[in-house]
């Protein structure tokens, strides 16, 4: 889930540079969602926002992530995803 | 000297292969071809020797000076090994500053980029005859867009490498550009990179799109560039998922050798064509099957394999119990192909694929169950 407070936007253009999915863009020097079903939930704008506009439930869209940390409980080392 | 013994051992085996089959030594004439298969077996594995990476492994760090950087023919297999073994870690690089070239030029454009012998490869190879220097950061060995997610590829690790070096090195400049890839910025504050004079660029999204972007400098933003999972990225994605779950077949038919053995039951060995069908026709038809939903589009698959089980039960070309079994095994198989396709793909959401995983990966099991339990009836009454 994304989540866009349009009046806390300071126009700066770093989510909508660095999103990979083409879900924001800037529209009257604010961002805006223009794509939401197309959001991944990667957390690259909200790590980018420094004024508080967005929010995201970030996550590893990722089967064997899901069953290792939501469903077993384990906390793997911060890198280590299962995979390459 | 330890580091020699096996490379000699491989000699040895090879030289005494060879004198037999040559004649110089009749009595192992026999014994040559073995010889000389254990030592070149010894000798791929020593070339190849994976790394079986383990998170927290910490770099000697013996250089402040940038490494020249340059493939060689062991990494074209080595990138192939990485590429069938799922992308997970079985090769990394040492992190660091590199430079491709002759010479280092601290004007050359800086890529940043993961420690994963896969990720510097596909760089590497795109960008064979331009000049770059490559910062190499350290990722536990995981690709840049798993790193990313997990918080690996980011400003720590940036920065990690980056002390190591005199600024003179790093630019002849006040800023140091650095090309991020674009895969990578969910693990990347750019705002925080500039409060250390570090001009943060958001470069493409895939390798084979550098060459043209550092052909035509200034740099700038690629925020143009989205995602597109079409069928050469797909393609990319369906050798690995086929050995991934070839891997799990071939582990089946393994405990039921043992039943067979035991028993004398039949070994399903069709089952691993399903398997095969299932893992490469997933990934190629993904944008046709009908269906949001990854597990969805497993389920629309799994029916179409199961009118043709259908028919082939119905002309009596396979028995009843057998296509029974093969259904079963269908469903469970392309629903839970579905549901690992999440992490194959760029374009599966936590939330979405959470609730998904909920919903169908406890019927996906017991479709396995019940398929089992299908193929011993089956067995019991023939």
């Amino acid at each position: 889930m994304i989540a866009l407070a349009p009046t806390a936007c300071t126009g700066c253009t770093d989510c909508v540079k660095v999103c990979p999915h083409g879900v924001l863009a800037m529209r009257d020097k604010k961002a805006v969602l223009v794509a939401e079903d197309r959001c991944i939930e990667c957390g690259a704008c909200q790590l980018n926002c420094h004024d508080g506009a967005i929010e995201v439930t970030k996550g590893t869209g990722c089967l064997f992530i899901i069953i290792k940390e939501d469903i077993l409980g384990r906390k793997p080392a911060e890198a280590t995803c299962g995979c390459g | 000297m330890k580091k020699l013994l096996w490379p000699a051992i491989s000699i040895v085996l090879i030289g005494v292969g060879i004198a037999g089959e040559v004649g110089v030594a009749p009595s192992l004439s026999a014994a040559a071809l073995p010889f000389m298969i254990l030592g070149g077996l010894i000798l791929a594995f020593i070339a190849l020797r994976p790394t079986f990476y383990r998170s927290g492994t910490s770099w000697p760090q013996t250089s402040n000076e940038a490494q020249p950087l340059r493939l060689r023919w062991i990494d074209y297999p080595k990138a192939l090994i990485c590429w069938l073994a799922g992308f997970s870690r079985t090769y990394v690089l040492e992190p660091g500053l590199y430079y491709t070239g002759d010479t280092h030029r601290p004007d050359a454009p800086t890529l940043v980029t993961a420690n994963y012998h896969l990720s510097v490869f596909l760089v590497l190879r795109h960008l064979r005859k331009t000049n770059v220097r490559l910062l190499v950061i350290d990722t536990d060995g995981i690709n840049v867009w798993c790193a990313a997610g997990k918080g690996a590829f980011g400003n720590r690790a940036i920065h990690a490498q980056l002390e190591r070096y005199p600024r003179e090195i790093l630019t002849r400049t006040t800023w140091l550009t650095l090309i991020l890839p674009k895969f990578g910025m969910a693990g990347v504050d750019i705002r925080e990179l500039r409060e250390h004079k570090i001009k943060p660029v958001v470069g493409p999204l895939y390798a084979k799109d550098l060459a043209g972007y550092l052909a035509s400098p200034p740099y700038r933003d690629r925020t143009q560039d989205v995602v597109r999972f079409g069928l050469q990225m797909r393609a990319f994605t369906c050798l690995p998922g086929l050995v991934q779950f070839l891997g799990y077949g071939v582990l089946l038919i393994l405990v039921l050798s043992g039943v067979h053995w035991l028993f004398g039951v039949s070994l399903p060995l069709g089952l691993l064509s399903l398997i095969a069908i299932i893992a490469t026709g997933y990934p190629i038809l993904f944008p046709v099957l009908p269906g949001v939903r990854f597990a969805v589009k497993g389920l629309s698959l799994a029916t179409a394999i199961s009118v043709l089980l259908a028919a082939a039960a119905a002309l009596a070309w396979l028995p009843l119990g057998d296509a029974i079994t093969a259904v079963l095994f269908t469903f469970a198989t392309s629903i839970f192909f579905g549901l690992s396709y999440t992490g194959n793909s760029a374009v599966s959401a936590y939330t979405k694929v959470r609730k998904e995983t909920a919903q169908f990966l406890v019927p996906s099991v017991l479709l396995y169950l019940a398929s089992l339990a299908a193929f011993a009836v089956t067995e019991v009454l023939t």
